[in-house]
């Protein structure tokens, strides 16, 4: 009994979309924006406002350099992170995450440039613009509108079921053939929120004091994260693991007719993952981590790898491995529908 | 929380579900506030009747171990956390012992149901 076919790391999927999405659309948005602004040319002045402060511009750059340093410098990232995505996106949130941050910063800066130059144009000097709430609110919006649709159209990762048993040494619940089992726990971090809360307190105090009402969207999104990202509901049953934030999305479900085998290990976010909330680490896993300590890991074919951070993850592993010797028993290894699939 | 059910007993589903529900408080593993998944998710993932989780959960009410509220689902009560370390820790003692004496579980067992009854 092997399980070297599943956990070899798997063919990258959906390249198409990925530079499609992820590379061709956000160079658009940004030449698109760099061209609105370069046939400006004539009517900017020498000099253009590039930086707001509380009473009116304090930043000034020539129209090529502010080209140059936003718009070229966007690209490089736009580029680095498709690479990511194309090379290494074996599992669709981490591609999305890719494709939907190349298309948000795009736009975001795309329109951040047209939206400030606009009202500079017939000026002599970048120094009589007024403020630019309206245009950094719009631009904010849009870019997290349109990044986040994009994350949602991408094309979900093909099944690929796996056929052999877990390994003999990971721990196992016995259940008789007609016993059914759900394991339920709720994992949350409460530090996370009152740190998030604390910051949605301050960013609301910040917005007030400058009277950019529209910027207030951004506490009310950073309560939101901080329920959605630091409270979450792990269910193992028949039908695989299912974690879901608290709110009810963000929600990932990994079926039981893929998974390899769960164990239980112990992270430290800051080292294994550079931070708390739903993180993707350098060797590949993707997961919850919202503290340290007791992890609930579950391998799945192709080589993807998921944490969750919760206590009893020896239960939860100890349940799914059963399920899985159950739902492999049932299909016996050698005879499965997924040799169909592919012929 | 692990919740285990066994169709093929003769217990009916809610009882079992019920006692799940008493052995997790009594070991500590369900706390007080802590809130049990909604009837509909439990039915769902045991492949259950709704009416047959509700008809636990309206027991466990009944017993004082949960409370049921619109809108907030069940979550166990402050009663249900009255402290059962010292009945752990006394069912470890009559294990250890029926063990060293070894004495067969059904034996220990019957001595234990005499003792309550």
């Amino acid at each position: 009994m092997t399980t070297a076919r599943s956990t070899r790391p798997g063919r990258v999927q959906h390249r198409g979309s990925t530079t499609l999405l992820g590379l061709v659309l956000p160079l658009v948005i940004l030449a698109a924006g760099a061209g609105v602004a370069a046939s400006w040319r004539d009517e900017l002045p020498a000099r253009v406002a590039t930086h707001w402060g509380s009473d009116g511009p304090d930043g000034f750059s020539s129209l090529t350099a502010l080209l140059v340093g936003t718009v070229a410098g966007c690209a490089v990232l736009v580029a680095a992170f498709w690479a990511f995505a194309f090379w290494a996106g074996r599992v669709r949130n981490l591609r999305q995450l890719a494709v939907g941050l190349n298309v948000g910063v795009a736009t975001l800066v795309a329109a951040l440039t047209v939206g400030t130059l606009a009202p500079q144009r017939g000026l002599t000097d970048g120094s009589e613009v007024g403020g630019v709430g309206l245009a950094i609110t719009v631009a904010v919006f849009g870019a997290l509108a349109l990044g986040l649709l994009v994350a949602l159209i991408l094309p979900r990762d093909e099944p690929s079921p796996e056929t052999d048993r877990p390994r003999d040494d990971v721990p196992r619940i016995p259940l008789t053939a007609d016993e059914r089992a759900v394991w339920v726990r709720q994992t949350s971090s409460s530090t996370g929120m009152v740190i998030t809360l604390l910051a949605a307190v301050l960013v609301a105090a910040a917005v007030t004091t400058a009277g950019t009402w529209g910027l207030l969207a951004v506490p009310v999104a950073l309560v939101l994260l901080s329920l959605a990202m630091f409270s979450w509901v792990v269910t193992v049953d028949v039908t695989g693991l299912t974690v879901r934030s608290t709110l009810g999305v963000p929600r990932k479900h990994l079926p039981v007719d893929e998974i390899v085998d769960a164990t239980v290990d112990d992270v430290v976010p800051l080292r294994d993952f550079g931070g708390y909330g739903w993180r993707t680490s350098t060797d590949g896993r993707t997961g919850v981590v919202i503290r340290g300590g007791e992890t609930l890991e579950v391998r799945s074919t192709g080589g993807r790898r998921f944490v969750v951070t919760v206590d009893d993850a020896a239960t939860a592993a100890a349940l799914l491995n059963a399920f899985a010797d159950r739902h492999r028993a049932a299909r016996p290894a050698g005879t499965p529908e997924s040799t169909v699939e592919e012929s | 929380m692990l919740f285990r059910i066994d169709p093929t007993a003769s217990e009916p589903l809610f009882a079992q579900l019920a006692t799940q529900v008493r052995l997790g408080v009594a070991r500590g593993d369900l706390a007080v506030g802590e809130r049990l998944p909604s009837a509909r998710e439990l039915a769902t993932s045991l492949d259950l009747n709704v009416h047959t989780v509700l008809r636990a959960y309206q027991d466990l009410r009944d017993d004082g171990l949960i409370d049921l509220r619109r809108g907030r689902g069940a979550v166990v009560t402050e009663r249900a956390g009255a402290d059962f370390a010292t009945l752990r820790d006394a069912v470890a003692a009559v294990a250890a012992e029926s063990r060293a004496l070894n004495l067969s579980p059904e034996t220990t067992l019957a001595l234990l149901k005499e003792a309550l009854s």
